[in-house]
């Protein structure tokens, strides 16, 4: 069980001069119960990889599979559920229950409005109070995870979320991430964003893109160790977790590395000892 | 200047209130940061500094001039320039330099005039050679900065950001906060409107929106100082200030407005 890309690339306009070769014999990994972060900047191949993982793009190199099937095939759909980026500008129905119960009476489901109202709850929203009112009177945290729970609605095996927290205020932000991170518990989880500071402490892998190649796939502890790596394809750690390499580099004894900003606090303290 | 003096707004259709008794300043060469949860009124806001729409009660003056009174409206739009979250959707150029162009050749700019302006424009945000680049062809960071010089390009007194930085990476940030300090720095006025506190270290004050009603004004350092407050007001804390605020508990000396490692770290271990 897992969803694979296995040397995949792919090349956008492939048989003309327009080619332009947006990702490169990339393997991948994701299995149930994991949480991976794909994180690359803008035009390093990450929503090309989410594409392709979700079977809307097939691999012009390499493969794709889910479970062992190719995720473009009749058979494989309905284990890939994709989040697009600001998914909340996609409902169309009258109210938040009638739009998350969509995806599952699509698929043939005995009872779609109970897969919507469990989804609804799985994000912390209240199937009750959430599930008559128009998805268009929702905060931005509340439309952004109602977007999720229609994902989560067809009970796919694995889920793949393009920026899911951007453009949302810190309570929504919360709210998303805490929502995300609770769906490992029943399906392989991947997250794909150019900020991964919200996920990092959640994640059990982080794999940052370049240039249509994977650069790094560690567990995030590992990252202070490839930070220069991981910084040379534009990306930046939390400033938390600068700021314990920058007064390690100073000559700060640190044991290890947190990403908990309260911990880190105290883990500088410590090393600094009693305030002059 | 621009003053909001006892601004309230009501939509039409609507039971609540989008802002009620909010008075607020801009000056000239004034960096003013205006923080609030969405939904807490801060668009509305930014709506209302150029007259977009007018306010329900009180008033809002741009120098002076009332923006309710129809016959200023263009001299206070030519003051006040509003550059809005999706830079997408404010581009209308085909290339760069049209859409850097179109808000002054409307105003009915001489040529040569336009030319400066237009390369001046996007100079200042650090686009210099990107003239005939198609806008679909820039990146998020440099849309916003494209959008940014549109506006500049009508040599507005005041810039009004609504979220400037949203849907931006940290390079691309980073970019757009170093135009609001230089801009600042020629003497204009800038309500920069955010829900990211780490944006406003540097602001010269700070607003706080919470359900249409201003519930904080002071210096940045006030806010950073007072994290419990921050985080009642459903904004968002950098998660380096609450690692500022450990050691601040603990006696060691750093300012509380820091939020990058290296002005940390230099306090701590200095070189």
């Amino acid at each position: 069980m897992a969803l694979v890309a296995q040397g995949a690339g792919y090349a956008y306009a492939a048989d003309t001069r327009f080619r332009v070769d947006a990702l490169r014999e990339v393997d991948f990994e994701v299995v149930p119960g994991e949480l991976v972060v794909v994180a690359g900047t803008t035009g390093s191949g990450k929503s090309t990889l989410l594409r392709l993982l979700a079977g809307l793009l097939e691999p012009t190199e390499g493969l794709v599979s889910v479970d062992g099937i190719a995720p473009t095939l009749r058979a494989a759909r309905g284990s890939v559920a994709l989040v697009f980026q600001n998914p909340e500008t996609q409902f169309f129905a009258e109210t938040v229950l009638a739009d998350v119960a969509f995806g599952p009476r699509n698929l043939g489901s005995a009872d779609p409005h109970a897969a919507a109202r469990e989804a609804l709850t799985a994000v912390g929203l209240d199937p009750d109070v959430f599930g008559p009112r128009s998805p268009f009177t929702l905060s931005g945290g509340e439309a952004r995870r109602v977007a999720i729970a229609g994902a989560l609605a067809m009970k796919a095996g694995y889920l793949l979320l393009d920026e899911p927290t951007a453009g949302l205020d810190a309570r929504g932000c919360r709210d998303v991430v805490d929502a995300v991170v609770a769906e490992r518990d029943r399906a392989g989880v991947v997250v794909v964003t150019h900020d991964p500071e919200d996920f990092l402490c959640h994640a059990d892998r982080v794999v940052a893109l370049s240039a249509g190649s994977v650069v790094i796939s560690v567990p995030p502890s590992e990252l202070t160790h490839r930070h220069a790596q991981y910084e040379s394809s534009g990306l930046r750690l939390p400033e938390v977790v600068r700021a314990q390499i920058l007064a390690r580099q100073r000559g700060a004894a640190l044991t290890g590395v947190e990403f908990d900003p309260r911990a880190a606090g105290v883990l500088l303290a410590e090393s600094l000892g009693a305030p002059r | 200047m621009i003053e909001f003096q006892d601004v309230g707004v009501v939509y039409a259709g609507s039971d609540s209130p989008a802002l009620t008794g909010v008075s607020l300043s801009v000056a000239p060469g004034q960096w003013v940061a205006l923080l609030g949860a969405n939904g807490s009124g801060k668009s509305t806001l930014a709506r209302l500094a150029n007259a977009l729409i007018l306010p329900t009660t009180g008033a809002v003056h741009v120098d002076g001039m009332d923006t309710r009174d129809e016959s200023v409206v263009w001299d206070v739009r030519s003051r006040v320039g509003l550059v809005q979250q999706s830079p997408e959707n404010q581009i209308v150029g085909t290339i760069a330099e049209e859409d850097v162009a179109f808000g002054p050749e409307n105003l009915g700019i001489p040529t040569a005039e336009l030319r400066t302006r237009v390369d001046a424009a996007l100079s200042a945000v650090g686009l210099d050679g990107f003239q005939r680049r198609e806008p679909h062809l820039l990146s998020e960071g440099q849309k916003q900065r494209l959008a940014i010089a549109g506006a500049l390009a009508m040599r507005p007194a005041y810039l009004v950001l609504d979220e400037p930085t949203a849907m931006l990476d940290g390079t691309g940030r980073a970019d757009v906060l170093a135009i609001v300090r230089s801009l600042r720095a020629s003497g204009v006025g800038i309500l920069h409107i955010t829900h990211h506190l780490a944006d406003i270290a540097s602001a010269d004050r700070a607003a706080v929106l919470d359900s249409g009603a201003i519930v904080f004004e002071g210096t940045p350092a006030d806010l950073f100082a007072d994290p419990g407050r921050v985080r009642r007001l459903g904004i968002g804390l950098p998660p380096m200030t609450t690692l500022v605020s450990v050691l601040r508990e603990r006696g060691h000396a750093v300012p509380a407005t820091t939020v990058e490692a290296e002005s940390l770290v230099e306090s701590l271990w200095p070189s």
